[in-house]
């Protein structure tokens, strides 16, 4: 091929063609087998060069998930949590201090005992200095009071106005968890756990206390390994791993 | 690429394409015992295994990506066979004698055999790219480099300092280059045939 091949090649995929011009590209391609192997070798590097430079970001995003994962898995099979243990026990004191003391405040709310004993959910605020939407604080309100029956509906009104608030989608999702509403809760957390956002891993212990109360051991571990280890959540976290050995 | 049916085990490539974490951990879970209990078998251990399926997973990433992968086999299959082969592979160049395991491609039913046949030659092709790549001049690296990370040519020109229609021009030459390169190749007149 000549250096004008290459520049047409170019021109067609920028679509800088005019349309005769392109009619009769497209009819070169079917009639010249060489011509067309020339211009799929040239998408094809185009091709590469474009997940080569354009998307890095995202192929190292992709590759750190892959070496977390694959740590995670085999420390698994290996000795698990006593490193962990020694890295946080602070961590893992004040985690425990906590689920003690909000279970025994809990107690009367839940009945699955294993459950009870880890959902912990903070006080939320919805509500900013200057913002004054009623409809927000009524919401926060509600949830604060442990009326999740009266908090759905009104995060769902919220979620209307702003369907991709994450921190109403995850407030939703607990409040369906407390209501017994799974299939809800679990079409929330599936996204929510898999899509970056400042509650992502918050989304994941939350997600996996739901599965925890609809006893699905198996589910719960897996969400759980997802957390990581820089995560406040990280030492709840293992410690409900361990729990479920 | 075939025009045979899409696998429903689809889901675990378009999943890797979307660095979905649930699905990747899966995958982990299900179909990584297996690759890491052969490799043990066959004179590696568990850390090399891991890094073998790490590999593994990248180029079916990278191909999902570039390529649009579609899956004709189940995963399990697709995925244990290009960890098997890819180290055997590295087996046999360990030991200086580098050559292509036939033996349970022939074994694998059809649509599993073309399915890691395509991969691998795609991961072929990539390092070739590369390596072709890298043997380019400075200046069309350079300006490939601009040209795929800045969002448009006008960016590329005047980050390089020449002018639209001259960068414009030098792109299309320089990967034309690329695939003259390429395409003389030994590795690439290999793949044809």
């Amino acid at each position: 091929m000549e250096d004008h091949h290459y520049i047409l090649f170019e021109d067609y995929i920028s679509q800088s063609l005019g349309n005769s011009e392109k009619e009769a590209f497209e009819k070169r391609l079917e009639e010249d087998a060489e011509f067309r192997e020339a211009f799929d070798l040239y998408k094809e590097t185009s091709a590469f060069l474009e997940h080569k430079f354009s998307d890095t970001t995202e192929r190292d995003a992709f590759k750190e998930n892959l070496s977390k994962i694959s740590r995670a898995s085999s420390d698994d099979t290996k000795v698990p949590s006593k490193k962990i243990r020694l890295l946080h026990p602070w961590k893992l004191a004040v985690a425990a201090s906590i689920v003690v003391i909000v279970g025994f405040f809990y107690a009367q709310w839940f009945t699955t005992p294993v459950y009870q004993d880890f959902a912990d959910y903070p006080q939320i605020s919805l509500t900013v200095r200057g913002d004054s939407s009623q409809a927000k604080a009524e919401a926060e309100n509600a949830f604060n009071a442990q009326n999740y029956k009266e908090a759905i509906p009104l995060f769902k009104t919220l979620l209307e106005t702003e369907p991709e608030n994450t921190e109403i989608q995850l407030y939703l999702a607990v409040a369906f968890v407390e209501q017994d509403a799974f299939a809800e809760a679990d079409t929330l957390f599936d996204e929510l756990i898999n899509e970056p956002s400042a509650y992502l891993n918050q989304a994941r212990w939350y997600a996996a206390l739901s599965k925890l109360k609809q006893q699905k051991l198996k589910e719960t571990e897996a969400i759980l390994r997802l957390i990581p280890q820089e995560a406040e959540e990280y030492p709840q976290a293992q410690k409900l791993l361990k729990k479920l050995k | 690429m075939s025009a045979s049916k899409v696998h429903e085990d689809q889901k675990y490539i378009d999943a890797l394409a979307q660095n979905n974490s649930f699905v990747i951990q899966s995958i982990y879970d299900k179909f990584a015992p297996k690759v890491i209990g052969f490799v043990c078998k066959n004179n590696g251990d568990s850390d090399q295994a891991q890094d073998l399926i790490q590999e593994v997973l990248l180029v079916i990433y990278d191909q999902a990506k570039t390529k649009n992968l579609q899956l004709t086999c189940p995963f399990d299959a697709y995925f244990f066979l290009l960890c098997k082969r890819k180290w055997l592979n590295i087996l046999k160049k360990s030991s200086l004698n580098e050559v292509t395991i036939n033996e349970e491609i022939v074994s694998a039913n059809e649509p599993v055999q073309e399915s890691v046949l395509e991969t691998e030659h795609f991961e072929t092709k990539q390092s070739l790219y590369e390596k072709m790549f890298q043997n380019l001049g400075d200046a069309c690296k350079e300006l490939l480099t601009k040209s795929f990370q800045l969002d448009s040519m006008e960016e590329v020109a005047k980050a390089l300092n020449v002018t639209y229609g001259y960068a414009r021009k030098k792109k299309s030459l320089c990967i034309g280059q690329l695939t003259k390169m390429i395409q003389e190749s030994l590795v690439y007149q290999n793949l044809k045939t």
